[in-house]
Formats: C-alpha cells, structure tokens, sequence
C-alpha cells in the first residue's frame, strides 16, 4: 500500500477531529469508536510487519536504507523543510510497538476514566499521531516538530485525568523536555547550515545530513546538544527526575504510553541520529555515557527498592531498563545494539503491563500501597498469575522476552573492542543491575500476593472481582509477546539487520581511527643504546 | 500624478481617512456604524493603495522625507490589518462598557497613518512627527472610557513617560544635527561612516543613544518597559492591543530601517551596536518572563509577554546591523512581527471578551474552568497561548525558528542558548493560562460562558486561522518578504 505510514499516523489525528463533532454525552459511543480507530490503525500496521521482506527488498534494490520511503515532498521551501516518511528495521518495530500499545491504552481506559471522556480520546488520539510521526520522520524538521508537538497532548492527558499532584508533574514533564529539546534545535541548526545550498537553502533531510563530513570538533558540541534533548526523554540519570512524577499522577493508559513509547524516544534519538550522523564524537561521549546508564541501572533498582507505591517502583525501574538499553547500544557492538533495541520493545511489553497491572487493582481499591496489600494471589489467582508472567518478563528470566535482550546486551559488553573504554569490567556492573530487578520485583510480588490477607477492605473489594474479560483481552496480547520474543526472537531481531549493519558502518571509519591512535601510541619502548637517528627526516611529500 | 505624490499615497489616504472619520463623527453619533465605516475607510483609502504601490515595486523619491519602497509597504499592510482587527473589536468592546463615542474610528486611523509615517520615514523629522501623531492618537485612545479611573490612569502614565521619550528623542535628534549637520538617514550614515570622525565626536555617538533610548522606550525594551504593564492594563482592550501591536509594530519598523541605513554604514561600530541590543534583549528576555511569572491579571501577563517578544525582536534587530546577516534577519524579523500581530490581536480580543462590563481587567481567576463552559474559546485562545510559547505547528513558533535560526549561522551561539533557555521561562507562564483554562483548581468557581458577539468571533477566526496557517505553510508570507530590502 502506497504511503501506507502517513496513512498509519493520520488517522488518528482524522478520527480525533470527527470525534470532536460527537456530543460528549455520548460516552459509549466515543469510547468504542476510539479503541476501534486504534485497532484499526494497528491492523493496517501489520502489513509493515508481513510484507517488510518484499518492501526491504525494493528498498534494497532502489540503495537505500529507508524502507516504505515517502517523499521528500517540498513543504517549508524556504527553510528547506520537507515531508519524508520512512522507516528502517529499528522504526518499524517501534511504530508496531505504538500502535500495539494504542490499542492497549484506549482499551484500558474504558472504566478508569469516568469524566470528560471526549477530551480524553481526543487527546489519546493526537497522542499516537504525534508519536507515529516522530519515529518514521527522516527530516529534521519535521521530527522536531513532532517531537514537540507531541507534548502537547501529553500535557492535557496527565494535568485533566492525573493523580492529586497533576498539575506539578504535567508541567515538569512539559518544560523539562521543552528545555532539553530547545538545545537540540540549535544542534539540529548547526548541522543544516553545514548542509550544502539547494536551490539557495539548506537543507532538513536526514540523508544529507548524513552526507556531512563533520569535523570532531564541530560534533562534539552537536553531541553535547542532542545529548541533553535525548537523555531527558530517555531519561537517563541525572536528568530522570520528572519521570517519577509524570508516571504517578498520569492515569493507566498516559503510563503505558509515556513507558512504552515516549521513553523511546530518547532512545531512538540516540540511534537514529546522535551516532550515525556524529560517530567521532560517539566515541569521545561513550564513556561518560556508558557511565550514566550504568549509574542508572543501579540507581533506578536501588531507588525501586525502596518504593512504598508501586507505580512509583515501576516508574524507577524504567530508569533502571532504559539504562541498560542505553548502554546497550553504546557498547557499539551488532549484539549489543540488537540488544539494546530488543530491551525497548520488552520494555514496552513489560512495563506496559505492568502499569495495566497496577491499574487494575487500582480500578479496584484506589490505592496502590504496597503494605496494603497481601495475599491477593488467594482473592485473584488469574490476576496474580498474569502479574508472575509479566513481573518475570521485566526480570529477565530465560523463555521471556526480557532475558533476550539483556543477554545480547551482556554479550555486546563483552565483545565490545577494549579501545572504546578504559576498563571494561565496568560493564559487568550490568549484571548486578539483572540482579537487583530481581530483588525488587519479586520483593513486591511477595508483599503483594503471598502471606495472609490482612487489610479487611481487599477481600471486601477484590474478592470474587477477579479480572474482567475486557482486562483479559489485553493482557494477554502482551504475555503472547513475551512469550513468543523470549521463545524466538529470530523474526524480530532479523527485522533490525540493515539497521544495525549501516549504524556500525556509519561508526567504522570513527573506530578505525581510535583504534588506529591507540595502538600507535608507544607501549614504554626498551631503553635502547642507540640514539634516535640524526639523519634528517625528509619533509613528507604533499 | 508626479512621483512625489505616488510615494505617499498610502498614508495621505490613511490620513485623509482619519479627517473623513472626524468630519463624518460630528453627524453620525452611532459609534457602531462609525466602527464600521471606519474599518471600510481603513481598507479602502490606506489599503487599495499600499496593494497598488506594491505591484508597482514600490515608490522610492530621491531626496524625499519618505520612502515608500516595499519593506515601508509591508509594514503599511501590516497596520491596514490590525487598523481593521481592532475597529472590528471595538465594536463589541465599546458596546459592552456603555462608552461607544464616534471618534474611536478615527483616532485609531489617525494612529495608524502616524505608524505608517514612521515605518517609511527616512529623515528624523518624519520620524518624530509618525511617532508623536502615532502617540497622541494613543494617548487619548487609552483614556476613552472617560469614566474608569483605570482608563485615565493608563492615559496620563503614558502621556507623562512618553512626553519624557519624547524629551529624549529630541534632544538626542539635536545632538545628532549638531554633530552630522544632517535630519537625513543618508547624511547620518555618512557622518557615522567615517569611524575616525565618528568615534571624535562624543555629541554624534551620545545622540545615537538618546535617540536609541527613545526607540526603545517605544518598544519597551528594559529598563524603559515599566509604562507598559500599567497602560495594557488600564487602556481599553482594543486599544491596548493597537498599542501592543501597532505600535510596536511600528517601533520595530523604525528600528529596523535606521539599523539598516545608518548603523549599517560603520563595520566596526555595528558590531558594538549589535552587544548592545543584544544584552539589551536577553536582559529583556529574562526580567521580563520572570516578572511575568508573578501576575495574576491577564492583560498585564499579556503586557510582559509583548515586553518579552520585544526581547526576541531587539535581538534580531541588532544583527541588521552586519551586513552579511541583514536580509536572513530581517525576513526572520518581518515574519516575527507577523506572527505577532495575528496572536496578540487574538490573545486581546479573548481577552476582551471575558472582560465583565465594569473591569477593565480580569484575574487570572476569571479564565478558571474556561474550557469546561466555553471550550471553542479555550481552544482558540489556547492557540494563542502555545504560539506565544513558541510552540511548533503555530505562526510564533516559527517566528522563533527564523529568528534563532539566523542567529546560530551567524554564530552566535551563546545569545541563542539564552533565548531559548529564556523561551522556556516564558513558555511557563502561558501554560499558567492554559492551566487554569483547563484544570480549574477545586476552590475556583467556575466561571459562566462569555459572551462572545459576531464581530469578535470574527476576529477569533481569522487571527486563529492565521496564526495556524502561518505556523504549518509559512512559504505564503515568506514569499512576500523574501527580497525586501530599503531603498
């Protein structure tokens, strides 16, 4: 299907615009046609999925990387800004990600929200366009404005349907990413003027921009940039602090979205753009990075620990998998890239059911304390199991997806070329972050379902309330996936080939040189009798 | 018709719209129709000739105290349009006080042919007399509603501090003739030119500072801003919106050529000229948006977010000044002041509307719950907001990118660090608005739906329109700015 990627990311924005003709007391209606819409949108996003061996194969034969390409159509002729869609193996599996999860959200939401429901689909919806576009964005431009724009609806949805403390942590998110993403705008700038003039301006497109030879110099600064707009969307740690809040006071379905999508964002940034268009300033950034996402393993599970809330402990352990998808793709191995991008997708699936988990319950006793629950795996089996099956996930346990992704992470650890960093043991640090997500998860799936039951008002409000058929339904897509991701996950990882071969050729000239550098300099030569030659070094010939 | 005649077609038919407007108040009394006809008049005689010149290319007289070439003609436009949008305003506004008087219409002509003047002067004579005519109209626009001490507050505030520019003005416009022995733009570029000369003469580099400061008074710029919080506040909301638009409009337009014509001619001064408006912006930047953060009242929030604006403009301005940055930064300056017009004009017209018929002010407490009990005038009114936030897919973002975009290629990477980091200040505030529109705290009351008449949904439309429009298809109006330049 021709421009089969705009038509997945606008009909969202469609379908929100004729839902505002809707009158608002007709709630059913809305929520139906909604949760419709983003079924609808994820079906005709499978053909992304079925016919990407054929599509990848045009892609192929035409020499570029962008599969489903649209565009470049002019747009903004005077600044240079064009509509180009595309996607590569990475993207795509995001986009399906998105629209899996869109589907989960608005299904969700069905008995959580109870007031202003219209507003709340409609920002649901501009939501997922706004997202759809920033991952299949190959102009700069127009990334960015999707980027920004996409905040938006975020804000409404956390400040109009959140916790007691909406307001604050609507408007941290929002300013905290404005702020990072300003400074990414003066990168994004820098490097369009070094894009050279067509037709009397530069240009936006990522192809050019990956044309560019740029001196280190000059990226690193860009670095430092996109590394700020980046890493507070990640969040990596020490910019992670509005994570925490946006993720207790956002409803059920704004904290999947925002765990399951709009953190992977940063991630993306860093994929798509930081590395393959700056790959000397990579390498200069890797230790400092890998050091902050290894601060962030250990400091998201310590923080976990600790949690009292659990929507608050699985907030932290966002920052504790985000790290490790981080340091993942910097260890700039295929393995640990794969990795890295696979520890997304799990992510996705297994945060996001977490916080359906946690919605659930809450829908039941409004409160989500840990020491006020106990024993629910008596009152709820079938929802204690399907909280086993996804706790492990998030943990990592061999047969789910999550201990595929962690592996090939380690495996990038120790592969890694030892002249990228200067002890590589460090990275073994990882390992003890697998370990604490263990501690923490199940620490809280003992206090919440083992023992006695000893709160009177649990056996009053949840017993015989097991899960609903509606909360089974989706549920279980996500344990299929983790099931199938962590049983084979050739499909998937196959589908990231061409996207992680051209990153590693991007960096190849990058790590050629340091290696290059490294291994000129002199290992302490023996004293020698001789004097260095006197004869006069002849002038090297130009 | 000779040249002579053509060149100042646009604001002899302004002007000649004004006198009309007079002579016709003293028969017609209904201050709706006169609205009205003012309006017409403004689009007929001010705007058929400015679209007329503009095919022509623009008229440039050699030797003459105006210039009408097309950057002067774009301008003109500009006060056409907001002339209309805010005659159109008043007749609701006026209505709902009690207070319509026929005069309105042509005071805010009259006010306009004074902008007009002052965006196509090129000799300090015009120059002063655009401003005085534009500020007199002003001052007593902004006293209209005789009975509310608030009006008359505002009127003698601004009479008094601009009487003071004023003074400012002058006496730097003395220094400047004493020193250059010239009124002309021509001549004073000439005695700047010669940097030995220049720099010899303490009386010439003095009156470009008076002159300077009188400038940025009208733009209000820090620290000369402190009239503008009172008279936005004070002034009836048609009139505050001409004020903040128009006139600043018409301040900028006045920099702008004097930056370009006479600072332009000394390398090596323009450069000091350029840190000058510089810190003069950033510091505008950040004092105003924090001050911003502390007000309750919409209209004065509204006054420190055009003084904001201001500081986005100063530093565009000051980089017209280097010749290699001159025309990127002033099409990014002319988009600027574009977007500016269309979502302020909106921002006072909602402002306007919510406005209870004895206030001439609102608490924020008044917008609580707005988009629960008027939510198509909460969204359009949001529309505003993020656009002055500068936030993409509106005419201010965009306004923004130009500007910043101009900035970093003439690698003043710094100065664009602060004024985004001073964006993001100010982004806070609006979403304050969009806050309590949206997320009505428990102890407000909810406020009941505004009335909101035909005229002033009619602006809503077109200014939202417009600012949408310009914000995802800007190559309409970069297309029209593209190439212009003086003379």
């Amino acid at each position: 299907m021709p421009y089969i990627l705009s038509i997945i990311t606008y009909i969202p924005l469609l379908a929100a615009f004729v839902i505002l003709f809707v009158p608002k007391d007709q709630t059913k209606l809305i929520k139906y046609s909604t949760t419709a819409v983003f079924l609808l949108d994820f079906l005709l996003s499978l053909p992304l999925w079925f016919g990407w061996g054929q599509a990848q194969a045009a892609a192929d034969s035409a020499h570029t990387l962008w599969v489903f390409e649209e565009g470049p159509f002019p747009w903004i002729t005077s600044l240079g800004a064009s509509y180009h869609f595309g996607v590569d193996g990475m993207s795509m599996l995001l986009v399906l990600l998105t629209t899996l999860l869109g589907v989960l959200a608005a299904w969700s939401s069905w008995r959580y929200i109870q007031n202003r429901e219209k507003e709340y689909y409609i920002w649901l919806l501009v939501l997922q366009t706004g997202m759809l576009g920033v991952f299949c964005s190959l102009d700069f431009f127009l990334f960015y404005v999707f980027w920004e724009v996409m905040l938006v609806p975020m804000y409404f949805l956390i400040g109009i349907w959140g916790g007691p403390n909406k307001l604050y942590a609507a408007i941290k998110f929002f300013l905290y990413t404005l702020a990072g993403s300003v400074l990414m705008l003066i990168g994004i700038l820098v490097l369009y003027f070094r894009t050279p003039l067509v037709n009397g301006v530069h240009s936006f497109d990522l192809n050019s921009i990956l044309a560019l030879h740029l001196d280190p110099a000059l990226q690193w600064w860009v670095f430092a940039a996109f590394f700020v707009g980046f890493a507070i969307k990640v969040p990596m740690f020490p910019f992670h602090t509005w994570l925490p809040d946006a993720h207790v006071e956002a409803p059920t379905a704004g904290s999947v979205i925002l765990a399951g999508v709009l953190l992977k964002m940063g991630t993306y940034g860093f994929y798509r753009f930081a590395i393959p268009i700056l790959p000397d300033a990579t390498l200069t950034w890797l230790p400092f990075v890998l050091i902050l996402s290894i601060i962030g393993v250990i400091y998201g599970a310590m923080v976990s620990l600790v949690q009292k809330d659990m929507k608050k402990l699985v907030a932290y352990s966002s920052v504790s998998h985000l790290g490790f998808a981080m340091a993942g793709m910097f260890t700039l191995t295929v393995a640990g890239m794969k990795g890295s991008i696979l520890q997304m997708i799990n992510h996705g699936i297994s945060t996001g059911g977490l916080f359906l988990l946690v919605g659930i319950i809450y829908e039941r006793m409004h409160t989500r304390e840990i020491k006020l629950y106990g024993g629910l795996a008596k009152l709820m089996p079938v929802y204690a199991a399907f909280f086993m099956i996804i706790t492990l996930s998030s943990i990592g346990l061999p047969g789910l997806n999550g201990f595929v992704g962690e592996i090939m992470i380690l495996l990038g650890a120790y592969t890694m070329p030892s002249y990228l960093i200067f002890s590589k043991s460090l990275l073994f640090l990882l390992a003890s972050g697998m370990l604490l997500g263990a501690a923490y998860m199940l620490w809280m799936y003992q206090r919440v379902f083992f023992g006695e039951v000893t709160n009177p008002h649990l056996e009053e409000h949840v017993k015989g309330h097991d899960m609903t058929g509606r909360e089974l339904g989706y549920m279980i897509p996500l344990v299929v996936l983790a099931l199938w991701i962590g049983l084979y996950p050739k499909p998937v990882l196959d589908k990231m080939d061409r996207s992680v071969a051209f990153v590693m050729q991007r960096l190849k000239p990058a790590m050629e040189r340091v290696e290059a550098a490294k291994a000129l300099k002199p290992p302490a030569l023996p004293p020698s009798a001789e004097a260095p030659t006197a004869a006069p070094i002849p002038a090297p010939e130009r | 018709m000779g040249d002579v005649w053509m060149g100042v077609l646009p604001v002899a038919g302004m002007g000649a719209a004004a006198c009309l407007l007079f002579l016709l108040a003293a028969v017609i009394r209904n201050g709706r129709t006169m609205n009205l006809l003012g309006a017409a008049a403004a689009l007929l005689l001010g705007g058929a000739p400015v679209l007329m010149l503009w095919r022509e290319g623009g008229k440039v007289v050699p030797q003459a105290l105006l210039s009408s070439d097309k950057l002067a003609l774009f301008f003109d436009g500009l006060f056409v349009i907001v002339t209309v949008l805010v005659l159109l305003l008043s007749l609701d506004y006026f209505r709902k006080k009690e207070a319509h008087h026929p005069e309105l219409a042509g005071l805010v002509c009259l006010s306009a042919t004074g902008m007009m003047v002052l965006a196509s002067a090129t000799n300090l004579i015009t120059f002063y007399l655009g401003l005085e005519t534009m500020s007199i109209s002003f001052y007593v626009l902004a006293a209209f509603i005789r009975t509310h001490e608030n009006s008359m507050e505002a009127s003698l505030k601004y009479f008094l501090l601009g009487g003071f520019s004023s003074a400012f003005l002058l006496l730097g416009m003395a220094f400047l003739y004493g020193s250059s022995r010239s009124l002309d733009y021509g001549g004073l570029a000439a005695a700047l030119g010669l940097r030995m000369y220049a720099l010899g003469q303490p009386i010439l580099m003095l009156g470009f500072f008076l002159f300077l400061v009188g400038l940025f008074f009208k733009l209000s710029l820090i620290p000369f801003h402190f009239w503008a919080p009172d008279v936005y506040q004070g002034a009836p909301t048609p009139v505050s919106a001409l004020m903040a638009v128009g006139g600043k409009t018409a301040a900028a337009a006045a920099a702008i050529r004097v930056f370009l014509s006479v600072f332009s001619a000394n390398g090596e001064l323009a450069q000091k000229w350029l840190t000058l408006m510089m810190a003069v912006g950033i510091l505008t930047i950040f004092v105003g948006s924090m001050v911003a953060l502390t007000q309750r009242h919409m209209k004065r929030l509204l006054a420190y977010s055009s003084i904001v604006h201001a500081g986005f403009i100063a530093l565009g301005i000051g980089a017209l000044a280097i010749p290699a940055l001159a025309a990127p930064m002033l099409q990014a300056i002319l988009f600027y002041l574009a977007a500016y017009l269309f979502m302020n004009v909106g921002a006072f017209a909602v402002a306007g509307a919510v406005e209870k018929g004895g206030n001439m002010d609102e608490s924020l407490t008044s917008y609580a719950g707005l988009g629960n009990s008027a939510p198509a005038l909460a969204a359009v009114f949001s529309v505003f907001l993020f656009s002055l936030a500068g936030i993409p897919l509106t005419a201010g973002f965009l306004g923004k990118f130009y500007l910043f975009r101009v900035l970093v290629n003439g690698g003043y990477y710094r100065i664009a660090v602060l004024g985004l980091v001073g964006a993001v200040i100010a982004t806070y505030y609006y979403l304050k608005v969009v806050v309590t529109l949206y997320f009505p705290s428990p102890g407000d009351e909810p406020v009941p739906r505004p009335e909101v008449p035909a005229w002033t949904l009619a602006v809503l439309i077109l200014t939202g329109a417009a600012t949408l429009y310009l914000g995802i298809f800007p190559d309409l109006l970069t297309g029209v700015i593209s190439g212009l330049r003086i003379g």
